[in-house]
């Protein structure tokens, strides 16, 4: 009785002292869908099926004038939205110039071709915004619902064509959710 | 003539009281050590539960535990408890405020030695807790670090919050002085029910401790004084 008595102790301590040193939420995997980021393709206007990558395409926070995306050539982007505030507005520059020679920069090059000068639409996302717990490591996320988006063209006119808000409610990054025609 | 009739009466009296004393010298003699063992309800209090309100700021608890020795080697066990439990991750803190109770059974699986009273226990409880939480500050969590973190503090109360679980028991109690114990134990806990604020989970539960994402685990420890108000001996 007292040898089944210490044996069944040192049993249980090691499955409790194992049990509480567990903390396997400690981290959130990148795995887990957290607060999405916007889904933007963008399309060919002569062929509605066929992707199109903008040159040198420079996207910028216009509240702060940070720089998100730096002359990139994709096809596919992926943008924050503001969690705090219920609108978000980026401006998106095509064949935009390198930083240094933005105050330089002739605006009529003498070639009259579209591709080559620089052109800067404005959009304005406005949407609702919903908290919803994850798990203890990633604690909330926030899912924009009734997303809406505005262009404006500015002094320069507008590169960018139509536009369709593939899906309105911005869960998770599974599939996009506007497409741009230029 | 008269000599033999006193010689007989010496004789007879000596047949008479003779059986008499021999008797009296086979007689055992009684054990002076009590091998009764004592049977009474103990009360007491968790020290450990103390100390972590005195050197832990944000915590507050207090619990009250007794037993009671029902037969031989079985005891029925309680525990009392309220507690100011926090929480914190990376992403999360909390605040769970709220009492508990557990009862159950207790089997001391160690032999004692005439005159102790000491044992090893494994025990089973059964527990209970109603409380409230309050989500102090939570992350707005994003893989993007463009806009900078949104940490909000605007959580609020969740009341009216309940949760049940078994527990297994394991733990020494030991007789330091004449019917005052000292106890420590770890516990195993099973979480069974919980009602959960909306769009959100009991982190912490006063009695349970901290609870996880996948399990219904919890673990425990206790470390208590008690004094035995004895009441019989058997």
């Amino acid at each position: 009785m007292k040898q089944s008595g210490s044996t069944y102790l040192l049993f249980f301590l090691t499955v409790w002292l194992f049990l509480s040193g567990c903390q396997r939420d400690d981290l959130c995997p990148e795995t887990t869908q957290t607060t999405p980021m916007l889904i933007i393709r963008f399309f060919d206007s002569n062929e509605p099926d066929q992707s199109r990558s903008p040159t040198n395409l420079t996207i910028r926070d216009t509240q702060r004038d940070s720089i998100l995306y730096y002359r990139v050539q994709l096809d596919s982007i992926a943008l924050p939205l503001k969690t705090d505030t219920n609108t978000t507005e980026f401006s998106f520059t095509i064949n935009a110039p390198e930083v240094e020679e933005e105050e330089e920069q002739d605006p009529d090059d003498g070639t009259g071709s579209n591709v080559l000068k620089a052109n800067t639409d404005i959009l304005s996302f406005s949407y609702s915004r919903e908290e919803e717990y994850v798990n203890r490591a990633c604690a909330f996320k926030v899912n924009y619902l009734d997303l809406r988006l505005s262009l404006d063209p500015g002094e320069d006119g507008n590169w960018m064509g139509t536009y369709i808000v593939e899906q309105i409610e911005v869960q998770d990054e599974t599939q996009r959710h506007i497409s741009i025609f230029y | 003539m008269r000599h033999n009739v006193i010689f007989l009466f010496f004789i007879s009296l000596g047949a008479l009281l003779g059986p008499g004393i021999t008797f009296a010298q086979e007689e055992v003699v009684q054990d002076s050590i009590d091998d009764r063992e004592k049977y009474g309800l103990r009360v007491g209090t968790d020290l450990s539960k103390l100390a972590r309100s005195f050197f832990q700021e944000d915590y507050e608890g207090f619990e009250i535990l007794g037993d009671y020795r029902v037969y031989e080697n079985f005891y029925a066990a309680a525990e009392l408890g309220s507690e100011r439990l926090p929480f914190k991750e990376d992403n999360l803190s909390v605040v769970a405020n709220g009492q508990y109770i557990k009862f159950g059974v207790d089997y001391n699986a160690y032999e004692n030695w005439t005159g102790m009273e000491n044992m090893i226990i494994a025990g089973l409880r059964y527990g209970f807790a109603t409380f409230s939480q309050e989500l102090e500050e939570y992350t707005i969590y994003s893989t993007s670090q463009f806009f900078g973190p949104d940490i909000r503090t605007d959580g609020g109360t969740t009341s009216g919050l309940t949760a049940n679980w078994i527990e297994l028991v394991a733990g020494l109690k030991v007789e330091v002085l004449n019917n005052l114990y000292l106890s420590a134990n770890v516990q195993l806990k099973r979480r069974l029910f919980q009602t959960a604020p909306n769009n959100f989970d009991n982190l912490t539960i006063p009695g349970f401790n901290r609870t996880y994402d996948d399990s219904n685990i919890g673990v425990g420890y206790g470390y208590a004084i008690s004094y035995l108000i004895p009441i019989y001996k058997k």
